[in-house]
């Protein structure tokens, strides 16, 4: 029979590093707490009768959070048979907590320190011999993200398993010791000896899931019960909080025995780096500063070469050459539309973006692995909860950033159901992969390629979380207290190659696959839309405007003539992309290719679109492309999203007034954008009702924003 | 037959090539749709968050 090794331990403190390298596995790292929340299991590269099992990061065996419960579960339910407990090393104190819950388990433990060449490079030192002498176990040094001591960790880890555990070292005061005894006594004494130290614990402490797993009868539980008040009356403590500080203290007593500080209470690379960027004061400033930059870099720099080469060279001419070349004189005209103006020019506008995508999601992966992203959770928790907002709901804006799906997943992490509810209707706000070509196209074709466009969009998608955290907290449904939100802010690091190239990896390849399947389906299914239509007759039409989709795009256009683009086209492109994001501009590629009526460049396809804003709008290009763009990134996402809102939800009603939000929103944002743009430059005359209805909306929305908060519970209590 | 094939043997085999390809997409989709890959490229069990989605549900 095989060996089986659990590897555990405090939230980043390298395990799932550990996992890929011992396993070869390529499971998702994080430079920020809590990103494993569920077993992950594996073979040992070098030996297959070994498995092993990446239990998330805890802090205690408390069933406080999932993850510790998950945690807790397997080490006690499954019995592994060793134990690898990864301690990072420069934090040692904190880490040691749950190795001394960990040792109590009746589990042979070996003790793998991390993150060594950091403590080795904060000149601090750690008495490896004397720490396993004082814990009772092998410990090993390591360093999961350089390589070393991984092999050592694992020969021990075998070598222990085949052993008994090791004697349990630490003892509690006299009345704690006493009241577990007569634990021991009248429960647990059935059990494996190993065994009854951890669950006597546990019961002193009052935890619930183990005295129900226990079925401890009543009489017996309040005879015990009579022995834990008499140790909490004797300390002056709780039971629970008697045992966390008794171990806080034995954790005191071995620290000083084997870890030396180099800088005993000065401030680390870390905490110094962290009063400048978290500060009150420059934490927002730098991260607007930060962000502008990665856009800036990823649409108007590197990316946008990379882009401009795709479009203009690869799908612009080397592909339209080789099948003007190879297909047209022996192809049906209708095939060659097909395969020409549909398939290739509808992929190949999203594909062309491929390049920008990539810088922006290497620059976000660093951001990610460096660690800056988790004090980007903190600064915006403070700005959050100024308005009634937990920073929790950061976290799935953050994931969301890659895709909206596991985005609105991710908002399970909040326990407040209003909050959690409040968090899926918002999260998409923030623009996904998905949406940065239609970011990217309309910054390129009607604002010269400007960064400032797509970092703008980001912010704008901030402003609308808050925006509309602040109008929905106000409302009965959605009214309470934010959920509290602790994260702890992992040491900064430099990032590593390889996490960096499997994040942008996966993304990447993420958004080609979508491009290569469900954008190509709905490219074709386009171009008959588009080619087909009744002009003397059903069949394949010559003027666009008499297409199917034009007939279907004009029956609704209207609704956004206010909004600066009310045309077929448009309108027909934004409902596309309620298939998939891309689809807007995989759109627009196949209409201004419609019969090859235009050459395949980047830039002519650009300026055809600018022409049709200005005369959509009477002259008004570039503010109803922003309103378009506007619209597209903050109205109901694509449908695999919706169906996320929709499970996450678990109510039909909940999940219409979710997309009903997000587009009256969008619509109303839109609105105001474009009308009071066309006020601004002089131009109000011709939009009238427009302008008011703008007026009416942000009047509408002023009242919702200030109005006071009547289910605040301040406000009740002084009622 | 043989005469009508020699002379459209260029459309055929486009055709029978864009067929494929579109089958082989629809086929991928639903496979990726019972595997439960979602649209954000991979399993619910691989996505850092999988526990608490699961956990819950």
């Amino acid at each position: 029979m095989g060996i089986r090794i659990a590897l555990a331990g405090n939230p980043n403190s390298g395990k799932t590093t550990l996992f890929n390298l011992l396993t070869g596995s390529n499971q998702y790292v994080g430079n920020w707490p809590g990103v494993t929340v569920e077993k992950k299991e594996g073979k040992i590269k070098n030996n297959q009768d070994v498995t092993l099992t990446d239990l998330p990061g805890i802090y205690s065996l408390s069933p406080y959070t999932t993850e510790e419960i998950v945690a807790r579960d397997y080490l006690i339910d499954e019995k592994p048979d060793a134990i690898i407990n990864i301690v990072d090393g420069t934090n040692l104190e904190r880490n040691l907590y749950l190795t001394t819950q960990i040792i109590e388990l009746g589990i042979p433990v070996v003790i793998a320190i991390n993150m060594m060449d950091i403590v080795n490079k904060n000149g601090d030192i750690i008495d490896i011999e004397a720490l396993s002498g004082q814990l009772l176990c092998p410990v090993v040094e390591i360093s999961a993200l350089k390589g070393t001591g991984i092999d050592e960790v694992v020969e021990m880890a075998i070598e222990i398993a085949k052993g008994d555990p090791a004697p349990i070292k630490h003892n509690f005061s006299g009345e704690v010791e006493h009241a577990l005894a007569h634990i021991e006594e009248a429960v647990v004494h059935d059990m494996p000896p190993e065994k009854q130290r951890w669950y006597s614990v546990k019961i002193f402490e009052g935890d619930k899931r183990v005295i129900e797993q226990l079925k401890i009868p009543p009489d017996v539980l309040s005879h015990i019960r009579e022995d834990i008040e008499l140790a909490e009356k004797e300390l002056d403590d709780d039971a629970e909080s008697i045992i966390i500080n008794e171990r806080y203290v034995y954790i005191t007593k071995i620290t000083e025995k084997c870890y030396k500080k180099a800088h005993k209470g000065k401030l680390s690379t870390s905490d110094k780096i962290d009063r400048v960027v978290t500060s009150r004061i420059f934490g927002l400033p730098i991260f607007a500063a930060i962000m502008f930059f990665v856009y800036y870099i990823a649409m108007q720099t590197i990316g946008k070469g990379a882009t401009d080469w795709v479009n203009d060279v690869l799908f612009g001419d080397w592909i339209p050459s080789l099948l003007e070349r190879f297909l047209e004189p022996s192809l049906p005209a209708w095939l060659y539309g097909l395969i020409n103006d549909g398939i290739v020019a509808g992929v190949g506008s999203v594909l062309g973006f491929v390049p920008q995508l990539l810088v922006l999601f290497v620059m976000l992966a660093i951001l990610e692995d460096c660690g800056y992203m988790s004090r980007v959770a903190f600064v915006m928790d403070r700005i959050f909860r100024h308005f009634g907002l937990s920073g929790k709901s950061f976290i799935p804006m953050l994931i969301g950033t890659g895709c909206g799906v596991p985005g609105i997943m991710a908002s399970r992490t909040i326990e407040n159901e209003k909050d959690r509810r409040m968090t899926v209707i918002t999260t998409t706000f923030i623009p996904c992969s998905a949406k940065l070509p239609i970011i990217g196209f309309i910054a390129g074709a009607l604002f010269g390629g400007s960064g400032l466009v797509a970092a703008s969009a980001y912010f704008i998608g901030v402003a609308a979380i808050i925006v509309s955290g602040i109008m929905l907290k106000k409302t009965k449904r959605f009214a309470g207290k934010p959920s509290p939100f602790v994260m702890e802010l992992p040491a900064y690091h430099l990032p590593t190659v390889g996490t960096v190239f499997h994040s942008t990896w996966e993304r990447g390849w993420s958004f080609i696959r979508k491009a290569l399947t469900i954008i190509l389906l709905s490219t074709i299914v386009l171009w008959f839309l588009l080619n087909f239509g009744f002009e003397n007759g059903f069949g394949m039409v010559e003027d666009v405007d008499n297409s199917l989709i034009a007939k279907v795009g004009n029956a609704f256009s209207w609704i956004f003539i206010p909004l600066g683009w009310g045309n077929w086209k448009t309108a027909v492109a934004a409902v596309t992309g309620l298939i998939a994001k891309e689809n807007v501009v995989s759109t627009f590629g196949q209409l201004y290719h419609f019969g090859g009526e235009l050459a395949e460049n980047g830039d002519e396809l650009w300026t055809a679109l600018s022409n049709d804003f200005n005369s959509f709008s009477g002259g008004h290009a570039a503010l109803a492309g922003y309103s378009y763009l506007l619209f597209n990134l903050l109205c109901a996402p694509c449908f695999a999203a919706i169906g996320a809102i929709r499970r996450e939800m678990n109510s039909a009603k909940w999940t219409w007034f979710a997309i009903g939000y997000q587009c009256g929103f969008a619509y109303l944002i839109s609105l105001m954008v474009y009308q009071f743009g066309c006020l601004f430059t002089g131009d109000y005359k011709s939009h009238i009702i427009g302008l008011v209805a703008a007026v009416v909306a942000l009047a509408g929305m002023c009242y919702f924003l200030f109005r006071k908060n009547k289910y605040n519970e301040n406000h009740l209590l002084t009622k | 037959m043989l005469e009508f094939i020699r002379a459209n043997y260029v459309t055929i085999i486009t055709l029978v090539i864009l067929v494929a390809v579109i089958t082989a997409v629809i086929v991928k989709l639903i496979k990726d749709k019972k595997k439960g890959i979602g649209s954000c490229g991979h399993k619910c069990c691989d996505c850092p968050m999988s526990g608490q989605c699961h956990l819950n549900s």
